[in-house]
């Protein structure tokens, strides 16, 4: 199973941090206080959909025919996922 | 069940074959059912000589409402394309012309020529008529609002129009674009 990487508080919300890495190998434990790139802080199928249009060489065409739905409804989504980053760095900029 | 928005699956070529089908024969029923589209929103039961007119009316009336709700869908959204907005317009007129299989009627016929019979003084159809004409009212009601649903699923996906201010530009076009249509008509 797949486990959904958490990104906010469960609590109060907030955007969380990276507190520590572990090396699967040796086990060696890095500690710190490292922001989730902005990436990582869309939601899966918004994750999906850009891996989709970087293999796809950016051809919204391409990707309507794979993903069996119109010109119109791809491009919208990208918008929907340009609006939500536009939020994000603008939400990042606010707590900065 | 959940129906699924045609204009969220297909585009391009698809719409584009299926807009022209629908008003050729469209066009083609209409002059055997002997109507006229003058306006956007329009069907009127008249004489119909020659065989072009009701597709030059459709093409007027798809040119004025895919240039109004282009230029609006452009204000919504820069990104719209005139290629996505034509194909809705197409269909969406489909309703409008199974409203003119009427006209094909022998008994719609005779309680329209008692209708024009009147011409401006009280008329006396067979109860069989009234019946007839109240069934045709409400299926135009139900023509005239299948055709706003399409538009406006069309429209969304053409222009990712959402918000109510969205809504209220979508239905100034179609309404100015009945106007200018009418005066169209008039002029033309």
């Amino acid at each position: 199973m797949r486990y959904k990487l958490p990104v906010h508080c469960p609590s109060c919300e907030t955007a969380l941090q990276v507190s520590g890495l572990t090396c699967p190998q040796c086990h060696t434990v890095v500690s710190g206080n490292y922001d989730i790139p902005l990436f990582l802080r869309l939601t899966p199928e918004e994750q999906e959909f850009i891996m989709q249009f970087v293999q796809s060489s950016g051809s919204l065409k391409e990707m309507a025919a794979q993903l069996g739905n119109s010109y119109p409804t791809v491009r919208n989504r990208l918008d929907d996922i340009i609006d939500h980053i536009q939020h994000l760095q603008s939400a990042g900029h606010d707590h900065s | 069940m959940t129906i699924v928005n045609p204009f969220a699956r297909y585009s391009g070529n698809t719409l584009w074959a299926a807009g022209i089908f629908v008003t050729i024969v469209g066009s083609a029923i209409a002059y055997a059912g002997q109507a006229r589209y003058d306006g956007v929103l329009d069907v009127h039961f008249s004489e119909v000589t020659e065989f072009y007119r009701p597709l030059l009316d459709n093409m007027l009336n798809t040119g004025c409402l895919a240039l109004f709700l282009f230029a609006t869908g452009r204000y919504i959204n820069g990104k719209t394309r005139l290629a996505d907005i034509v194909p809705v317009v197409l269909l969406s007129r489909l309703p409008l012309y199974m409203l003119s299989l009427f006209g094909m009627n022998a008994t719609f016929n005779a309680a329209i020529q008692d209708i024009r019979s009147g011409d401006g003084i009280a008329f006396s159809p067979e109860l069989s008529g009234i019946g007839l004409l109240l069934l045709i009212a409400v299926c135009g009601m139900a023509a005239l609002i299948a055709v706003v649903v399409i538009l406006r699923y069309g429209f969304a996906v053409a222009c990712r129009a959402r918000t109510v201010k969205h809504w209220m530009l979508f239905a100034g076009a179609v309404l100015c674009s009945e106007l200018v249509s009418k005066l169209l008509f008039y002029v033309l």
